[in-house]
């Protein structure tokens, strides 16, 4: 079978430029098999997940936070009423029609069960789905990627930032797509004699060698993608805002490029310290941009956001209370984030503990009631139809939760 | 690290006379120049031509020894007068925040296109002092002292791109960080712990006790944030064995440190302690009791102090310090030996370093080519292999950093940017090594490059790599060997 890559390839090898090739001709070839995808999107920096889906019933949530809290729905500013108990931030509105059409869920009071309060200890957990970090050999999702068909794709598998994340580090393949999309540029590589002279000199060197032909096969594709979509960016007004630009990239790609199973984002500067803000100010000003693009990512899929399910995670929750500075400082639990054709959305899932003194983690924290774990598992189980097993191979730790069953429809 | 029997020996069949039966220390050997290249490698930047050479003759112990005592070594003309252009390096703190930070009152009245300008000169700062980084790798005899800079600016980072840290950043290397860097590990908490830069970066200059007279109903509270990166990254280490409640602690013991008070930027460019924002109650951290004593700053002074000789710390240190200088997982052995020399030299980095140094885990084959460059080694020791200075203009050079992934003081989190290969070896980073040496190569030197990176490295070069050069065109050469494994990994 000639698969895209290898076309591209012989074309490469042929000297034939690859940037006549319209995304017409790959438009088609994605269009005959609805592949899933999944988007993984880490916010780091511990999103207030209690902003972000406000337990608005809750007396204690209005107590311990006299200054950042958000009005009740129905007033000025106030939350968007998700269940007549939880409310969405008002700067979340672009993801309201998803909700209503069940496409979106979260899930409440979620997070690790480890104790660290730490960022980059958090994260690591999260992004290895081990506890115990120390033992972690790989990211969780290029263990997936591992156990996913045709796992030797470089194209299979993309991370999006210059730097690989520890979610992605591992054996597979994986492709780095770089934000300042400049894929564009030309490469050394570009010149097949070149790209040959590299391959020489990484012959004896494995490491390197697998890590070079990850690149060249990457850099084929990346490129004619890219490059047609560029030229449709040349029309509007360039977006100054880095996550919603990438949004659409991404979505432009997994919509021409169906065989791109996993795709890995994050967005930074969630740790708000100080003067967090309530409906307007430093919080919500983030939260606007990242719902925006949100929404521009799913709208970008078009028909493919049937077959993708997007996961939005933060390493840990934050303070219940808000701190001196009318800000939050490290927590515990936290929201999880999940979309796509095939959630059981309109729906915040999970075991909610309460905001009550005793309830509190530590007293001063939102309890964990579900493991992230289990969130991942589920979702990429059911998702990818995983079985337990299968999915206890890149999460060692993996117990299924009941509470969780409803996640997706059937 | 010389063999006295094989050098001996060859001293004997050589000059006979020289040896003359004193003891003196012989010349390094030929031989030895795997030893030297690897010692040049992570002592410092790479070698450039003719480090070989002059290590060959003063010996590596001589050499390992020079390198310690930086004050001793002679200063690079070129570096001075390449640093003299770079006018902020020198500008005391308070007078970079008055030139560089206007009035209030008079910011408010500027033109937007005015206020931009006004933003876009801060810039500099920190432009010149990315260059000043890359100058001093690339051109300083005290190759040490500036892979020290690197290692404790990591060890205690602060992000450029945090509001007045734009402006104090700079200060921040010079008066905090760089002459302590093989001294004494208190003297470097000591000197971060009080740098504006740093009470600013992780808030601790808000951090005061709730209610307390001096807040004035402004900032009332307390902040953990940098009580938990002190000990999570300055000191103990994550599993350092303390728990939140520590953090909490700690957190109420540093209320009040903070900076001085003004309205306009330079008046609160100072350290202060306010015994108005202290929480003066008895604690107790780490199991040992702290306060109620009244006496405030020097309550915070004596658990800085603690913290620096913790054997937690001792230890956090070495394994740093061991991943840095040995391998990515370095061994427990060494990480061990370290730590005890740690903690009875008080803290002394210069004797942990000649430990490290004289240690057989540094001088292991097996632990020698096995540590991946990052982008800032990577570019430093390519223009040292080559020979060539860096550029008048510095922004292509801080530009392909920034492309590779590590823009200089742009590490937005306390943890700084990693030792380790995982984040820096993918299949994008080495196609912008290629494409950046191919470019730069191409603009500054061109094929004349090849026989001086060559020569750089003496022996170094594999079959695979000399034979991959020997038949391609000129002008790839340099880039090839510049991208080769024995030039990529150190």
């Amino acid at each position: 079978m000639l698969t895209r890559r290898l076309l591209l390839k012989s074309l490469a090898a042929a000297g034939l430029s690859l940037f006549p090739l319209s995304r017409g001709s790959w438009a088609l070839a994605g269009a005959q098999q609805a592949e899933k995808h999944l988007i993984v999107i880490l916010l780091r920096g511990a999103i207030d997940g209690l902003s972000v889906v406000a337990p608005y019933a809750e007396a204690n949530y209005y107590a311990l936070r006299p200054n950042i809290a958000l009005a009740k729905p129905g007033a000025t500013d106030g939350l968007l009423d998700l269940d007549g108990f939880f409310g969405l931030h008002p700067a979340l509105a672009p993801l309201l029609p998803y909700w209503q059409d069940r496409s979106l869920a979260f899930i409440h009071a979620s997070g690790s069960p480890a104790l660290s309060r730490s960022h980059f200890e958090a994260q690591d957990i999260l992004e290895t789905a081990m506890l115990n970090t120390a033992l972690a050999r790989q990211g969780w999702l290029n263990g997936l990627a591992q156990i996913l068909p045709d796992n030797h794709a470089a194209d299979r598998a993309i991370s999006v930032g210059n730097v690989m994340p520890k979610i992605f580090q591992g054996k597979a393949s994986i492709s780095t797509m770089p934000t300042n999309l400049r894929a564009d540029k030309p490469s050394a590589i570009d010149n097949p004699q070149l790209e040959k002279k590299f391959a020489q000199l990484y012959a004896t060197h494995p490491e390197l060698a697998s890590h070079y032909q990850r690149a060249v096969s990457a850099r084929a594709v990346m490129l004619a993608d890219l490059q047609a979509e560029m030229s449709d960016a040349d029309r509007g007004a360039p977006n100054s805002d880095a996550f919603i630009n990438m949004s659409e990239k991404v979505a432009e790609l997994l919509r021409h490029d169906s065989h791109i199973q996993l795709v890995f984002m994050d967005v930074g500067g969630w740790d708000t310290h100080i003067a967090q803000g309530n409906a307007k100010g430093q919080l919500a000003g983030k939260l606007e941009k990242f719902g925006q693009g949100l929404a521009a990512l799913i709208q970008g899929l078009g028909p493919a956001y049937q077959n993708t399910a997007i996961l939005v995670m933060s390493e840990f929750g934050r303070t219940v209370a808000e701190n001196g500075n009318k800000g939050t400082d490290h927590g515990h639990g936290n929201v999880a984030w999940l979309l796509g054709g095939d959630v059981q959305g309109g729906k915040v899932h999970g075991r909610w503990p309460g905001l009550d003194s005793e309830q509190l983690w530590e007293g001063r924290d939102l309890a964990v009631t579900t493991d992230f774990r289990a969130v991942i598992g589920n979702v990429v189980g059911r998702h990818f139809g995983l079985s337990d097993v299968a999915v206890r191979g890149f999460i060692s730790d993996y117990r299924a939760d009941l509470g969780l069953a409803g996640l997706f429809k059937v | 690290m010389y063999h006295p029997q094989k050098a001996l020996l060859i001293c004997f069949f050589l000059t006979l006379v020289q040896c003359g039966g004193q003891v003196v220390r012989p010349p390094a050997l030929v031989a030895d120049d795997g030893r030297i290249t690897h010692l040049l490698n992570r002592i410092g930047f790479g070698p450039s031509p003719g480090d070989l050479i002059k290590v060959r003759q003063i010996g590596m112990d001589n050499y390992i020894e020079q390198q310690l005592k930086p004050a001793a070594l002679p200063r690079s003309a070129r570096l001075d007068e390449r640093l003299a252009a770079l006018s902020t390096l020198d500008t005391p703190l308070v007078k970079l925040s008055e030139e560089f930070e206007p009035p209030k009152a008079e910011f408010n009245a500027l033109s937007d296109a005015e206020r931009k300008t006004v933003n876009q000169n801060k810039n500099r700062i920190v432009e010149e002092l990315a260059q000043a980084k890359i100058l001093r790798a690339v051109l300083s005899p005290a190759q040490l002292q500036e892979v020290m800079v690197d290692f404790w600016f990591n060890h205690f980072n602060v992000f450029a791109g945090k509001d007045a840290d734009k402006i104090w950043i700079s200060s921040y290397e010079r008066d905090a960080i760089r002459p302590f860097v093989l001294g004494k590990f208190q003297d470097l908490l000591f000197a971060t712990a009080k740098h504006p830069a740093m009470l600013f970066y992780l808030d601790n200059w808000q951090n005061a006790a709730p209610d307390s007279p001096g807040t004035r109903n402004k900032q009332p509270g307390i902040n953990e944030n940098y009580a938990r990166e002190l000990l999570e990254l300055h000191t103990l280490g994550v599993n350092g064995g303390y728990t939140q409640q520590d953090v909490t602690t700690l957190a109420q013991i540093l209320t009040g440190w903070g900076l001085t008070s003004g309205k306009e930027l330079w008046r609160r460019a100072a350290f202060d302690f306010n015994p108005r924002r202290h929480d003066a109650g008895g604690k107790t951290l780490l199991g040992f009791q702290v306060g109620g004593t009244g006496q405030g700053a020097a309550e915070i002074e004596t658990v800085l102090a603690k913290l620096a000789r913790h054997p937690a710390t001792a230890r956090h240190v070495a394994y740093q310090l061991a991943q840095y200088f040995v391998a990515d997982q370095p061994p427990e052995s060494l990480v061990n030996k370290l730590s005890s020399v740690f903690l009875s030299s008080d803290g002394d980095i210069a004797v942990v370093l000649r430990n490290l140094f004289a240690s057989t885990e540094f001088w292991d084959q097996k632990y020698t080519q096995n540590k991946f460059k990052p982008p800032f080694r990577y570019l430093v020791s390519s223009l040292r292999a080559a020979n060539l200075p860096p550029p008048e203009d510095g922004k292509p050079l801080l530009g392909a950093l920034r492309n590779m992934g590590e823009p200089l003081y742009f590490c937005l989190t306390p943890n700084g940017y990693a030792n380790s290969q995982e984040p820096w070896l993918n299949p994008d980073a080495l196609l912008k090594r290629i494409d950046f040496s191919r470019g730069w190569l191409r603009a500054a030197a061109g094929e004349a490059a090849a026989p001086t990176i060559k020569s750089s490295f003496g022996n170094l070069w594999s079959k695979n790599t000399l034979d991959t050069v020997a038949d391609s065109n000129p002008g790839l050469k340099p880039v090839l060997l510049l991208n080769s494994p024995e030039f990529l990994y150190y």
